[in-house]
């Protein structure tokens, strides 16, 4: 079926996005299943000759759907809350067990959700920044705004977790 | 372009100065060959690049999950209307003729049944020849092409 192969072609660029965003692989999952109901019930819609992408149209409503979720998400209890990471674990540690990608999500889940969208959307979407502004329903100026604030985050984030340069990691 | 500049234009932009605006990426080229900070600022910019895209949370999905994914949105999706058949496509089902679901055997038969209901119709409009009014020579002068023998 048309559809089932459409999924199997986007399917993990969908999930891959979700998981930025929510963080959790049961959230994505979540999200991907409704984005892909979505885009099934408003396939009708959908006009390829608007100019908009594909991808487009269902980073969208990904995007869409993890800002809903976080939103009516009830309030976390504090006790809840993990203890931050011990900073006197050195970089080097760090990165001989493997956590890199850990200590990228920690990263990610510390920004805004919609600085998050666009460094998901912008670092690792494939995606060009017109068409991350286009998924977010924002200028190219608005979206050059979130990623400046965005970087200079993420920047701070690690430089707090000791790593003061990259280098130190690559 | 002066240092602070750059160092906004790469947090606007990022590291990859191909894809900056044609005016600013030349300015910056011609600030990197001659600022040590900025190249430092600049090699910071790209490895912070690197070390993200290099350790994407999102790696860790394999084609298990997308199948996993593609099944349960199958499975949700309401079921579809099935198309209108015509009458004959119907009767044709119903009596085992049409359709590759069907066991061979019943298929078979029916193809025999059908074939011989044809046959014994048939059967009932040809013409009985014996009974005709018409003699054995009128017969053999029909059946041979010798025409010079007038018989009468």
């Amino acid at each position: 079926m048309a559809f089932a192969a459409l999924m199997e072609r986007h399917g993990a660029r969908a999930l891959a996005l979700a998981l930025r965003m929510t963080g959790t692989a049961q959230d994505a999952e979540d999200v991907a299943q409704e984005a892909f109901l979505r885009v099934w019930a408003a396939a009708m819609r959908w006009n390829p000759d608007g100019g908009a992408r594909f991808t487009t149209w269902l980073y969208r409503v990904v995007v869409n759907l993890c800002l809903d979720r976080k939103r009516r998400a009830p309030m976390q209890d504090l006790d809840s809350v993990p203890e931050p990471a011990d900073s006197s674990i050195s970089s080097f540690e760090r990165y001989g067990r493997g956590q890199a990608s850990a200590l990228v999500a920690e990263a990610l889940a510390t920004l805004p959700e919609r600085q998050r969208a666009a460094v998901s959307l912008c670092y690792f979407g494939e995606v060009s920044c017109q068409e991350a502004a286009d998924c977010l329903e924002i200028s190219l100026s608005a979206l050059e705004s979130l990623l400046v604030r965005g970087r200079r985050s993420l920047r701070d984030h690690f430089a707090r977790r000791g790593l003061r340069k990259m280098g130190d990691v690559l | 372009m002066t240092l602070s500049q750059f160092i906004d234009a790469l947090d606007r932009y990022g590291s990859a100065l191909d894809r900056w605006p044609p005016a600013e990426r030349d300015a910056a080229r011609r600030l990197l060959e001659q600022s040590a900070e900025a190249t430092v600022e600049w090699t910071e910019a790209v490895q912070l690049e690197q070390f993200i895209r290099g350790n994407d949370p999102a790696t860790a999905i394999g084609t298990d999950a997308v199948i996993r994914l593609s099944n349960a949105v199958m499975a949700r999706l309401p079921a579809q209307p099935r198309r209108r058949q015509g009458l004959w496509k119907r009767l044709l089902l119903d009596f085992g003729l049409h359709g590759s679901n069907l066991v061979w055997v019943p298929r078979f038969a029916m193809s025999m049944a059908v074939a011989a209901l044809l046959g014994f119709a048939a059967s009932n409009h040809l013409t009985d020849t014996a009974a005709q009014q018409v003699s054995a020579a009128e017969l053999l002068s029909m059946s041979t092409s010798y025409l010079p023998l007038d018989l009468r």
